[in-house]
C-alpha cells in the first residue's frame, strides 16, 4: 500500500516538475489549452474530438519532439482536447439543435426544447454538471480498473492467450460497430493486411513494397490513421456541399432567452440520474468499439423508463439532458481501460492517444506498466523504479487537472460559447485539408506521408460510402503488427506445433468466443 | 546565419591555395537510419548541429527508419555521390545485412568514420537469479526451456552460437528492434535475451542481469562480467555507429567531412561527445577513412564464413 | 470518427436496397479476387521468404508470408458468406445493409484527384522555377534548387504556390465559388503554417524539402 501512494507521489510531481528539477507548468498550460480547444472545437458542428486530436498530434510533435520529456505536454493538450470536446458539443445541441459532435445529438431531444421554453442557461448548466460529473465518474474508475487488470492479464497471459484476446477484440468490435459486420470484419482484415506492407521481421528485407525502398519501414502510421479517419470524412462532407447547391448559409438561427441559473437543490436532485448514466456509460466505454451514442441512446432509454414521468422525455426535461450528457462523457475516461492496461484502443480518440504514446519516448502502453517495482535509492547512483508507472499515475494526474479545468472554465466558456460567431464549415474544410496534408509532410517522411494520408483517405471515402465501418480498419490497422509479432513468436515459442494457439484453455476459450460472434454476425447478415 | 555562411566561404576563398577546403553546394541532408527520439537520431542531430556551428555548413536531419538502417540505406546508394547527401547508421547495417539483400552491398558505400560503439551483452530477468552462462546452461540442463529473444538474423545466429557453445537448446523469438526484445524479457516472454545498450536503465534498475558481454571488451555497465571470448565463445556482436555516403564519394569530401567530426568527437566540451560518454560508454570510438574501410569488408568476409558454418 | 446518427440515417436512406446490394456482390467479389491476385502474383514477387521457413537451427519457423497468407484466407469465407448472403437472401431480406457510390461520387474523387495532383506539381516545381528565374535576372547565382533549398524565400515558394492553390481549390468547391476574401483567407492559413513549421520550429521540412 505504501509503495502504491509513493508511486502515486511520484506520478503527481512528475507533471510538475521539469526535466532540471525545477517547477514545470508546461504540461499544465497544454492541458489547459488542450480544455480550451476541445471546447471550442466541440461546439463547432463538423468538427469533433478525435478530429482536433488528429491534426494536433503532428503540430505537437513538431513543436516538442519525441523526447521523454515531451510526452506530458503532447499528451496533456491531447487529454484537455479528448475531454474538452465531450463538454462543448452540448452547446449548440441545446441552443440550435445543431450538436457540435455526435455524441451531442441525442441532447438536442431535450435540450433545444429547454432553451425553447428559455430555460438555455439551466440546459446548458445541467449538461456542464452532468457532463463533467460523469467523466469525473469514469476516470475514477480507469484509475482503479486499469491497473487491477493489467496485473490480473499479466500474471496469466502468455504469447498465445494476447493472440487470442486481440482476436477476440477485434471480432467484438466488427460485430458491435455499425450495420454491417461481415463488412465491418473485412475491413479489419484489410485494415491488418496493409499494415503488413513494409516491414518484416525477419530480417529478410522489406516485402511487398511493389519494389520502393521508402515503403521498407512500412506506411507511415499517423498519416494513414489521419487520412482514414479524418480526411475522409472531410472529404465526404466537402462532397456533400458540393452537391447542395442550394446555396443556405449555415448561420446560427436566433439565440433563444438564456433564463435563470440552475440552484444547487435541483443539481443536487440530478445526481442519482448521472450516476446511472454514468455507470453506463463507463461500462460501454470499457468495452472497445461501442461509441457514446449507443452509451447515450441506452442511458437516455434507461433514465425515461426508470423516470416517474416518462411522457416529458423529449419535451424539455432535464433528466434528459443529464442521462445522455453523463453517458457520453463517461464514455471518454473509460475508454482508456483497455488501452492503458492491454494497450488495445476502443474508439478514434484513444486511437489518438495509444499513437501519441507510440510516436514519443520511451513509454508504451500495456500490462507491464502497472508492475510495482519496489523503489530503492542507492546512494550516489540513481533511483530503481517502474518509470512506466510514474507516468501512468502522471497520466492520471493530468486528467484530473483537465477535469479541474472543465469544471472552473469550461462552465464560463460554456456560457459564452453561444455568442462565438460560427466560422463557416465551408471555409474550415478545405482549411483543415491542407493543414492535415502539411502536418503528414513534416512529420512522416515528406511525400510519402502525404501521399500515404491521401491514398488512405480515399479508402476511408470508399468505406463510408459504403456505410462500412471505419473503427475495426484503424484498429486492424493499428495492432497488426502486434498480433503478428504475438502470433509468430507463440509458434516459435511452442516449438513448432500447428494447433499453438488451441492448447492454452483460456485462448482456446477467448477464440470460442469470437468463432461465436462471428456465427452471431453471419446469421445477422442473412436475416437482415 | 546567412551572414556566417557568406563570411565562412569568404574565408574559404581566401584559404583554398593552401588547404583546398571542401564546402558543400548548399544544404547537406543527414539521413538517419533510425526512428526519432531514439539514440542514434539524438545523436545524429546533435552531431549535425555542432557540424553548422563548427563549419557553417547547413546540416539538415531527416529520419528514414527501418530494419536497423538498411531502408535507409537502400534510398541513399542511389544519390549522388557529392557529399551533401550522407546516412547514420551502425555498422551492422554495412557488415551483416547485404548477405540477405539482393539490393545492398558493402561496395554500393563510402564510409566516411564511426561515432561510438555499442554495449552489446547477454540479458537475464534478475528473478531468475542468473548471473552467468553458467548459471543459463544450468537451468537448461535443469530442463528449463530457453527462450532467447533477438532482433535481426545476426544476433539470432550469434544467440545460436552460444548455445552451441553451451550444448544447450534455445528458442528464438524475433522482436522488433531491441526495444523489444527488452520487452519480451520483462514480460516473461523470454528469458534470455540480447542488449545493445538500450538495456542501461533497466540494469541501473535491477530488473536485468548482464551474463556476459558480446564486446571484445566487458560492457561498462558490468565491467565485473566476462566477455563471450573468456567464457570460451568466439563472438563479437559488438557494432559501431557509423556516417556513410554512396560509393563514389571523393576522397577529399569524405576526408574534410571525417575531418569534422573527428575534431568534434575530441574536443572534450562537445554536446555529441558528451552525449556519447554517457549512452554508448566510455568514449567515442572514430576509425575513419580507408581503415573503416577495410574492417568493414574484412568483417563482412567474416560474418559471411560464420552464417556458412552455421548453416553447415 | 464516432458514427453520426444524423448522417448515418440520410446515408441509408439514400442508398435503396436493390441498388445498394449489389455493392456487396461486388465488394465480396472484389475482395476474393483481391486475394486471388494476392496468393498467384503479389505475394510470390513480393515477400522474400516463404510461408513456412527453416531457420539456423533446422526448425520450421513463419516465414514473411506466413501472415499475410493467414489474413486473406481469412478474408475468403467472409467474402463468400456476403456473396451467398447477397444471392440467396431469406425471404423478405436484402442482405447486409451497404451504401453506395455512383458516377457522380467517382466524378467528385476524379476532380480533387486532379486537383490535388497540380497543387503538389506546383508546390514541387515552383521552386525550382523562381531559382531559374531570379538566376537568370541575376539576382541569384544558385546551382539549382537543391542548394537554394535552406535559404529563405525559396525554400517556403513551393509550399506557398502550391498550399494556396490547394486551399483555394477545395474552397472553390464547397462554396462554389472563389472570392478575394477566400483567397487572402488561404494565404494567411498557408503562411501561418510557414510561420509555425518553418519559422518557429527547426530540422522541420515543409514540401517538397524533404524529397530532394
Amino acid at each position: 500500500m505504501d509503495l502504491l501512494f509513493q508511486y502515486i507521489g511520484l506520478g503527481v510531481s512528475s507533471v510538475f516538475q521539469g526535466p532540471e528539477g525545477g517547477l514545470w507548468l508546461l504540461p499544465v498550460g497544454m492541458v489547459l489549452i488542450g480544455v480550451l480547444v476541445g471546447i471550442i472545437i466541440g461546439a463547432v458542428p463538423g468538427m469533433s474530438g478525435p478530429f482536433a486530436m488528429a491534426i494536433a498530434l503532428p503540430i505537437l510533435v513538431s513543436i516538442f519532439g519525441y523526447g521523454n520529456e515531451a510526452l506530458y505536454p503532447v499528451l496533456g493538450c491531447l487529454l484537455g482536447i479528448m475531454k474538452g470536446a465531450t463538454v462543448g458539443g452540448a452547446v449548440p445541441a441545446i441552443l440550435f439543435r445543431t450538436p457540435g459532435t455526435p455524441d451531442a445529438f441525442l441532447t438536442t431531444l431535450d435540450g433545444y426544447p429547454m432553451a425553447q421554453k428559455g430555460l438555455g442557461r439551466k440546459a446548458i448548466q445541467t449538461a456542464h454538471f452532468s457532463s463533467v460529473l460523469g467523466d469525473n465518474f469514469s476516470d475514477l474508475v480507469l484509475f482503479i480498473a486499469a491497473p487491477a487488470i493489467a496485473l490480473a492479464v499479466e500474471r496469466i497471459l502468455g504469447l498465445p492467450e494476447k493472440s487470442a484476446l486481440i482476436i477476440l477484440s477485434l471480432c467484438f468490435m466488427a460485430a458491435v460497430v455499425g450495420q454491417a459486420p461481415l463488412k465491418g470484419l473485412l475491413g479489419g482484415l484489410l485494415g491488418m493486411f496493409v499494415s503488413l506492407i513494409g516491414s518484416s521481421m525477419s530480417g529478410n528485407g522489406p516485402r511487398l513494397t511493389f519494389g520502393m525502398p521508402e515503403l521498407g519501414n512500412g506506411l507511415p502510421l499517423t498519416s494513414a490513421v489521419l487520412g482514414v479517419l479524418v480526411i475522409s470524412e472531410v472529404l465526404v462532407s466537402i462532397e456533400d456541399m458540393r452537391n447542395d447547391r442550394s446555396g443556405r448559409t449555415e448561420g446560427p438561427t436566433k439565440r433563444p432567452e438564456m433564463g435563470p441559473r440552475l440552484t444547487w437543490g435541483e443539481r443536487a436532485r440530478m445526481l442519482p440520474g448521472i450516476l446511472r448514466g454514468a455507470s453506463i456509460g463507463t461500462v460501454i466505454g470499457a468495452l472497445p468499439g461501442i461509441g457514446t451514442t449507443t452509451a447515450a441512446t441506452l442511458s437516455y432509454d434507461s433514465a425515461r423508463r426508470a423516470s416517474r414521468h416518462p411522457e416529458q422525455f423529449g419535451k424539455g426535461t432535464p433528466e434528459g439532458v443529464v442521462a445522455t450528457e453523463s453517458a457520453n462523457s463517461a464514455v471518454s475516461g473509460a475508454n482508456l481501460i483497455p488501452v492503458m492496461s492491454l494497450g488495445i484502443p476502443g474508439n478514434s480518440a484513444a486511437v489518438f492517444i495509444i499513437l501519441a504514446v507510440e510516436t514519443i519516448g520511451d513509454f508504451a502502453f500495456g500490462p507491464q506498466v502497472f508492475q510495482f517495482t519496489p523503489i530503492r535509492e542507492i546512494e550516489g547512483f540513481d533511483t530503481i523504479m517502474n518509470a512506466g508507472l510514474v507516468t501512468a499515475f502522471g497520466m492520471f494526474t493530468m486528467m484530473v487537472i483537465a477535469n479541474f479545468w472543465n469544471w472552473t472554465l469550461g462552465g464560463m466558456l460554456m456560457g459564452l460559447l453561444g455568442h462565438l460567431v460560427k466560422i463557416p464549415k465551408s471555409i474550415i474544410l478545405p482549411v483543415i485539408l491542407t493543414v492535415s496534408l502539411t502536418a503528414a509532410y513534416t512529420q512522416d517522411g515528406g511525400y510519402l506521408g502525404l501521399l500515404t494520408a491521401a491514398v488512405f483517405s480515399l479508402i476511408g471515402y470508399g468505406l463510408r460510402r459504403l456505410d462500412v465501418s471505419i473503427l475495426p480498419f484503424v484498429i486492424g490497422f493499428l495492432l497488426a503488427p502486434t498480433l503478428e509479432g504475438l502470433v509468430r513468436g507463440a509458434f516459435t515459442a511452442s516449438g513448432g506445433d500447428p494447433f499453438f494457439l488451441l492448447k492454452s484453455p483460456i485462448a482456446l476459450g477467448m477464440l470460442a468466443l469470437s468463432a461465436f460472434l462471428l456465427i452471431r454476425m453471419v446469421r445477422q447478415a442473412r436475416r437482415a | 546565419m546567412k551572414k556566417t555562411l557568406m563570411m565562412t566561404a569568404a574565408l574559404s576563398l581566401l584559404a583554398a591555395p593552401a588547404f583546398a577546403e571542401w564546402n558543400p553546394d548548399g544544404p547537406i541532408r543527414l539521413w538517419i537510419g533510425y526512428g526519432a527520439g531514439g539514440g542514434t537520431d539524438v545523436q545524429g542531430r546533435t552531431l549535425a548541429k555542432e557540424i553548422e556551428a563548427l563549419r557553417g555548413w547547413k546540416v539538415l536531419p531527416e529520419n528514414k527508419a527501418g530494419e536497423d538502417g538498411t531502408v535507409m540505406s537502400a534510398q541513399l546508394k542511389g544519390e549522388a555521390a557529392d557529399g551533401q547527401t550522407l546516412g547514420f547508421a551502425i555498422t551492422t547495417t554495412y557488415d551483416f545485412a547485404p548477405m540477405n539483400s539482393d539490393n545492398l552491398s558493402p561496395e554500393d558505400f563510402t564510409y566516411i568514420t564511426t561515432t561510438a560503439g555499442s554495449q552489446m551483452a547477454v540479458l537475464a530477468r534478475a528473478e531468475s537469479g542468473w548471473q552467468s552462462l553458467e548459471d543459463l546452461k544450468a537451468a537448461a540442463d535443469a530442463g528449463e526451456q530457453i527462450v532467447w529473444a533477438n532482433w535481426g538474423t545476426q544476433v539470432e545466429a550469434g544467440a545460436e552460437i552460444v548455445a552451441r557453445a553451451l550444448g544447450i537448446t534455445v528458442n528464438h523469438l524475433r522482436t522488433k528492434g531491441g526495444k523489444g526484445a527488452l520487452n519480451a524479457l520483462v514480460s516473461m516472454d523470454a528469458n534470455v535475451g540480447w542488449g545493445g545498450g538500450v538495456q542501461k536503465p533497466l540494469v541501473e534498475a535491477g530488473v536485468l542481469n548482464i551474463l556476459a558481454s558480446a564486446e571484445t571488451t566487458p560492457v561498462a555497465l558490468a565491467p565485473e562480467k566476462p566477455t563471450l571470448k573468456d567464457a570460451g565463445v568466439d563472438l563479437n556482436l559488438g557494432y559501431q555507429y557509423i556516417i556513410t555516403a554512396p560509393a563514389g564519394l571523393p576522397d577529399e569530401i569524405r576526408d574534410e567531412i571525417a575531418g569534422v567530426v573527428a575534431e568534434i568527437l575530441n574536443n572534450p566540451e562537445s554536446e555529441t561527445r558528451q552525449f556519447i560518454e554517457k549512452q554508448y560508454p566510455p568514449a567515442p570510438i572514430v576509425t575513419q577513412g580507408a581503415a573503416l574501410r577495410e574492417q568493414i569488408l574484412t568483417t563482412y568476409d567474416a560474418n559471411v564464413d560464420m552464417m556458412k558454418a552455421l548453416a553447415e | 470518427m464516432t458514427s453520426r446518427p444524423a448522417e448515418d440515417q440520410a446515408d441509408t436512406g439514400q442508398a435503396t436496397p436493390g441498388q445498394g446490394g449489389s455493392w456487396n456482390l461486388w465488394l465480396g467479389l472484389g475482395t476474393l479476387a483481391f486475394v486471388v491476385l494476392c496468393l498467384l502474383v503479389w505475394f510470390p514477387r513480393d515477400i522474400g521468404s516463404g510461408f513456412l521457413q527453416k531457420n539456423l537451427t533446422g526448425r520450421t519457423v513463419p516465414g514473411d508470408a506466413f501472415f499475410p497468407v493467414l489474413l486473406v484466407g481469412l478474408m475468403v469465407p467472409l467474402a463468400v458468406l456476403l456473396v451467398l448472403s447477397q444471392l440467396r437472401p431469406r425471404a423478405g431480406s436484402t442482405g447486409e445493409p451497404v451504401g453506395h457510390i455512383g458516377l457522380s461520387n467517382l466524378g467528385f474523387l476524379g476532380q480533387i484527384i486532379l486537383l490535388t495532383g497540380v497543387s503538389l506539381m506546383a508546390m514541387n516545381w515552383a521552386g525550382t522555377g523562381l531559382v531559374a528565374l531570379t538566376n537568370a535576372i541575376g539576382l541569384t547565382a544558385f546551382s539549382g534548387y537543391r542548394a537554394a533549398s535552406a535559404t529563405f524565400p525559396f525554400d517556403v515558394s513551393g509550399f506557398f504556390a502550391g498550399g494556396v492553390l490547394l486551399t483555394c481549390g477545395f474552397i472553390r468547391i464547397t462554396c462554389h465559388r472563389l472570392g478575394l476574401r477566400h483567397i487572402l483567407v488561404a494565404m494567411a492559413v498557408v503562411a501561418g503554417l510557414i510561420l509555425l513549421f518553418d519559422g518557429l520550429l527547426n530540422d522541420i521540412q515543409l514540401p517538397p524539402n524533404a524529397d530532394l
